[in-house]
């Protein structure tokens, strides 16, 4: 009887840490899902903001990567399964290149 | 075995934590990153306007002062002007191509070479024009490339001019 009584009481104890383990596992997804829609959100905002200064600053090439999806004046970036969009300024197409217009400068 | 259990699940969301604050740390320096990229564009455009701001003002002011000395000598006022324009030029832009590939420096010469002044007075009213010609290939500019990964281009571009009017008696 004592050795059941023991048993009960582990599994009772192995219940409640697999529950703990749950939730540290429920949190650890509900961070990554925070992480990603941050991440996505910051990569538009970085696309936007950097799309947005060649607008205002008349420029005429950028020569790192920009890896955000563009549509007319919205600029949007995935995150694993998060995406997150970002206004900009100006209007931009896309095709193999991020084509953003600019205003004339100096004529 | 006293406490092993809620030590391991403290030391499990203090990864957890450490996890979320890693990815806030890399969106923190995203944004750094990125405001360091906009304050160098901001600068080559500051730059940029710059460079524009006093070619527009040295052709303007030769120009006047050409109309104000009556030298309708247009081989002497193309000189004067584009002396004043090199010394300034000289060392902050190149002498380049349409895609900004540099040929040298700028200098008066390369400057009357791509270049044309034109004065003229009737009946008391003088009308002075500088004009950035290029040369009869169109493809020589005075240009400067600005910024790091943000780029603009200070270019005096083909077709330029600037234009005076005086008016006497």
């Amino acid at each position: 009887m004592n050795s059941f009584d023991a048993i009960i009481a582990l599994s009772a104890l192995l219940a409640g840490f697999a529950i703990l383990l749950g939730v540290v596992n429920e949190q650890k997804i509900n961070v990554e899902g925070v992480i990603n829609s941050t991440n996505a959100k910051t990569n538009a905002l970085e696309c936007a903001s950097i799309i947005d200064s060649m607008f205002s600053n008349s420029a005429e090439e950028y020569t790192a990567e920009l890896n955000c999806g563009a549509n007319a004046s919205e600029i949007n970036y995935a995150s694993e399964g998060k995406i997150k969009t970002a206004k900009i300024l100006t209007t931009v197409s896309k095709t193999t290149l991020l084509e953003v217009k600019i205003l004339e400068h100096y004529k | 075995m006293k406490g092993f259990f809620g030590f391991a699940v403290a030391i499990a969301m203090l990864v957890v934590l450490l996890y979320f604050s890693i990815g806030n740390n890399e969106n923190q320096f995203a944004f750094e990153k990125t405001k360091n990229e906009l304050m160098k564009a901001e600068q080559a455009n500051k730059e940029r306007t710059l460079l524009e701001n006093n070619s527009d003002r040295i052709i303007s002011t030769k120009l006047e002062e050409q109309i104000l000395v009556r030298n309708y000598n247009v081989v002497k006022a193309q000189s004067s002007i584009n002396s004043a324009l090199a010394n300034y030029l000289k060392g902050k832009t190149n002498a380049t191509n349409l895609f900004f590939e540099s040929h040298g420096e700028v200098n008066t010469t390369y400057l009357t070479e791509n270049s044309s002044v034109m004065i003229l007075t009737v009946r008391g009213v003088t009308y002075a024009e500088y004009t950035y010609t290029s040369t009869p290939l169109l493809n020589t500019i005075v240009s400067k490339k600005l910024g790091e990964k943000i780029i603009t281009y200070f270019k005096i571009p083909i077709g330029y001019s600037q234009k005076k009017l005086e008016i006497t008696g």
